[in-house]
């Protein structure tokens, strides 16, 4: 009699499974690193996505050899981080940039024991790294269409006193500026500019239940209500920088995000609120990824909450 | 009619029901030899009262319960007693057997009158239903009779029936409300004559709408004592899962721990009903019952009357054999079933869907992404990533505070688990050891 396999039920699985997950995010951004493409120019942008896409293979193939562990560089997860860490890099930076900037990335996941056990989202500890060793590549914005630089809105907000020289920059055109914010016509990073491609992105990952609604609505939520609050006007605040590219592809991260859905509203809260808190009184102009890696911080405490199972009662009702 | 269904968790799972799920229940004939399990229940094993070379026919009583926990088992063939030693059997891996080989004269055993009945007690209902040997046939088999004596103290008022045959692949059930309408409203009227029950539902899950009418219509043209009603459900694995089942019937939720009789509430398969209808009307004890034997790998699939004890290869061969060399074979259904070494096993009392399949899964245990689905999906709200983690760590006790006891094992957790993460095995690990260290202390 032949012989059949043996093993614990069930037998069957979904055929969603962790590449699938990767590559699925991968290609949700595609639509808004196209946007990017088109705006700064193939040549100031492709090379960057793709030699960081490459090297975040490499360094993870690299160090899983170097670490002895299981080698698994080619599950999607090394290629999305590199992938996303492009996308948050001004167009045109020096390509040996991001080479860095996904070594450390990776190594950042790698020393805590690999995917599913770093604290903090690996893209935007490459990018925080980048930043803080290489400010002045890291805030060279291009003008869109053309080679010259230019200053963000977001800069022009914070460095030459508030709405103002932003509306002075289009002419005193409230429509004309938030048309151009919405269609990414403005200096920014590769991937954050294309609004319209970012929220095709987000219904893609929303449709297949890749991410749930929680971090992206609660985050954007407070980043409108807060600038409001602060005397900023709240469209521009949510247009501007990369709030929506972090909480669409960042914050949303499974590893380094809370898995309970009230959790995810209070960590989206929390990302929202600091990212206003930095951007009105920090130093710097932009405070997406200091906000979503603080946040990272808190994630494990929000996920100490133990859920009442079905049935349960409370003690001494029994 | 709006379907209903339970929260939190679940989800609907590709069921491949097409292949089978039109066919109408087939006759199979049983083959030369055929085996019976003595444990074809949970509880004490029965007591063997044959011996070799005995003469048996269908429906004579081969092996007695022994106490309560237990119920009888029939012959359902008529020829030899060949052996009775330790034999493959689907659940136990080996379990001692009787062999009978049949004489395929179909000699039933004159014992079997059609009983004289105006009126039953409970106490009769129990006693005809435990000597005939039936158990639940959703597949956990157990002693039914126990099921229908509620404890004194508790008021039972709804009958909650399991149509829902949310497994995917199976359509037995499916076929059984369509074909065998009369027997389940028989068999409800039997129980409900002991028990007072204020209604009777019917759970079906939606993909199944045809039995829903079928059961409704053949209610309102035949008056029954009680109220009985069919009641779709959204289709959406565990549907059918006892709990689950009684929350989208009828609301309430069984406390953790606690068995349906808590909440007011008994739960019988429909087949069982069928099961108690002919035992009570014609005397006929457990000696068959309705399965689906489907797959990729059988050349016709279909749902057939099997005599309890038919060896699978049997089945095999009456499904016209394989187009594809099976991998993989499932008693039950490919969430909850179990798998088979060989073909030399019997169909049980419990034995619901036999299913080949010709693709393996990848079973490459990846590091848990934190993606979420376990806890989204769980039917019973639970944390399973983190009992994975703590069972990993060996810290068994700690495992309770997440509630690794209430697990029901319907599999959802594994089957979503994109890292391929065998869940259920560490919540299985981690259950058994809390009940270990309780009964240590």
């Amino acid at each position: 009699m032949s012989r059949y396999v043996i093993t614990a039920s069930p037998h069957i699985r979904n055929k969603v499974n962790t590449v699938f997950l990767m590559n699925t995010v991968s290609i949700s951004l595609l639509p808004a690193a196209m946007g990017g493409i088109f705006i700064f120019g193939w040549k100031n942008t492709l090379p960057v996505i793709l030699v960081s896409i490459v090297s975040a293979i490499l360094s993870e193939g690299l160090l899983q050899k170097m670490l002895k562990m299981p080698l698994t560089w080619f599950d999607g997860s090394a290629a999305l981080t590199g992938f996303l860490l492009a996308l948050t890099c001004p167009p045109g930076i020096p390509i040996w940039l991001p080479v860095v900037g996904t070594i450390f990335a990776i190594f950042s996941k790698q020393v805590f024991g690999g995917l599913g056990q770093n604290p903090f989202n690996p893209a935007l500890i490459g990018r925080a790294f980048m930043v803080l060793s290489f400010p002045v590549y890291m805030t060279s914005w291009m003008k869109p269409f053309s080679m010259v630089t230019s200053s963000t809105p977001l800069a022009l907000y914070a460095e030459n006193g508030g709405m103002k020289s932003v509306l002075a920059f289009f002419q005193g055109n409230v429509p004309a500026m938030y048309k151009s914010m919405f269609l990414g016509i403005r200096g920014g990073s590769i991937g954050e500019v294309f609004i319209p491609g970012l929220l095709l992105g987000l219904v893609v990952l929303l449709l297949t239940k890749t991410i749930k609604w929680q971090i992206p609505v609660s985050y954007l939520g407070t980043v409108f209500l807060l600038s409001w609050l602060f005397g900023m006007d709240p469209v521009f605040s949510i247009l501007s920088g990369g709030v929506m590219f972090g909480a669409f592809f960042m914050a949303t991260d499974y590893v380094t995000s809370p898995m309970l859905p009230k959790n995810q509203l209070i960590y989206g809260f929390g990302c929202g609120l600091l990212n206003v808190l930095i951007r009105v009184f920090a130093n710097m102009p932009e405070g997406t990824t200091f906000a979503i890696l603080l946040m990272n911080v808190v994630t494990p405490i929000l996920d100490r909450k133990i859920k009442k199972p079905v049935g349960y009662i409370v003690d001494g009702a029994k | 009619m709006k379907s209903k269904t339970f929260s939190p968790g679940g989800m609907h799972i590709p069921d491949h029901k097409d292949l089978t799920k039109n066919l109408p229940i087939e006759d199979m004939k049983p083959g030369k030899d055929l085996l019976f399990p003595l444990t074809q229940h949970i509880g004490v094993p029965s007591e063997a009262i044959v011996k070799k070379n005995d003469i048996v026919k269908i429906g004579q009583v081969i092996a007695k319960a022994k106490g309560n926990f237990s119920t009888n088992i029939h012959s359902s063939v008529s020829g030899v007693v060949k052996d009775i030693k330790e034999y493959p059997h689907s659940i136990e891996g080996l379990s001692m057997a009787i062999h009978i080989e049949n004489d395929f004269k179909d000699e039933w055993c004159e014992e079997i009158k059609q009983p004289n009945i105006t009126t039953l007690t409970q106490k009769e209902l129990a006693k005809i239903i435990q000597d005939s040997g039936i158990v639940g046939m959703g597949g956990a088999q157990f002693p039914t009779h126990i099921k229908l004596q509620p404890p004194s103290n508790v008021k039972v008022d709804t009958l909650v029936i399991n149509g829902a045959e949310c497994e995917p692949y199976l359509t037995c059930d499916h076929r059984i409300m369509l074909e065998k309408t009369d027997e389940i409203i028989d068999g409800i009227n039997i129980v409900s004559s002991v028990i007072p029950f204020d209604r009777v539902l019917i759970g079906v899950e939606n993909n199944k709408m045809d039995a829903v009418e079928a059961i409704n219509q053949y209610v309102q043209k035949h008056k029954t004592t009680v109220n009985i009603q069919a009641i779709p459900l959204e289709k959406k694995y565990p549907q059918g899962a006892e709990k689950n089942l009684i929350q989208a019937l009828t609301g309430r939720i069984v406390p953790i721990g606690k068995l349906p009789f808590e909440v007011g509430c008994i739960v019988q398969n429909v087949a069982t009903l069928k099961a108690i209808s002919h035992a009570v009307r014609m005397g006929t004890p457990m000696i068959d019952r309705v399965l689906t034997a489907t797959g990729d790998c059988l050349k016709e699939p279909k749902n057939i009357r099997v005599r309890l004890g038919t060896l699978l290869s049997d089945v095999v061969g009456y499904c016209g054999g394989f187009v594809k060399e099976p991998k993989e074979l499932v008693f039950g259904g490919p969430m909850m079933g179990i798998n088979q070494r060989s073909q030399d096993v019997p169909v049980l009392k419990g034995t619901s869907g036999i299913i080949f399949l010709s693709e393996l899964e990848d079973l490459n245990e990846g590091s848990c992404i934190r993606c979420g689905r376990c806890i989204e999906n769980c039917p019973m709200g639970l944390m399973p990533y983190r009992i994975v983690e703590l069972t990993k760590n060996k810290k068994y006790q700690e495992t309770e505070r997440y509630f690794s006891t209430s697990c029901i094992e319907c599999g959802l957790c594994t089957y979503n688990c994109p890292s391929r993460i065998p869940v259920l095995n560490y919540i299985r690990t981690s259950k058994s050891e809390v009940i270990r260290l309780r009964r240590k202390s």
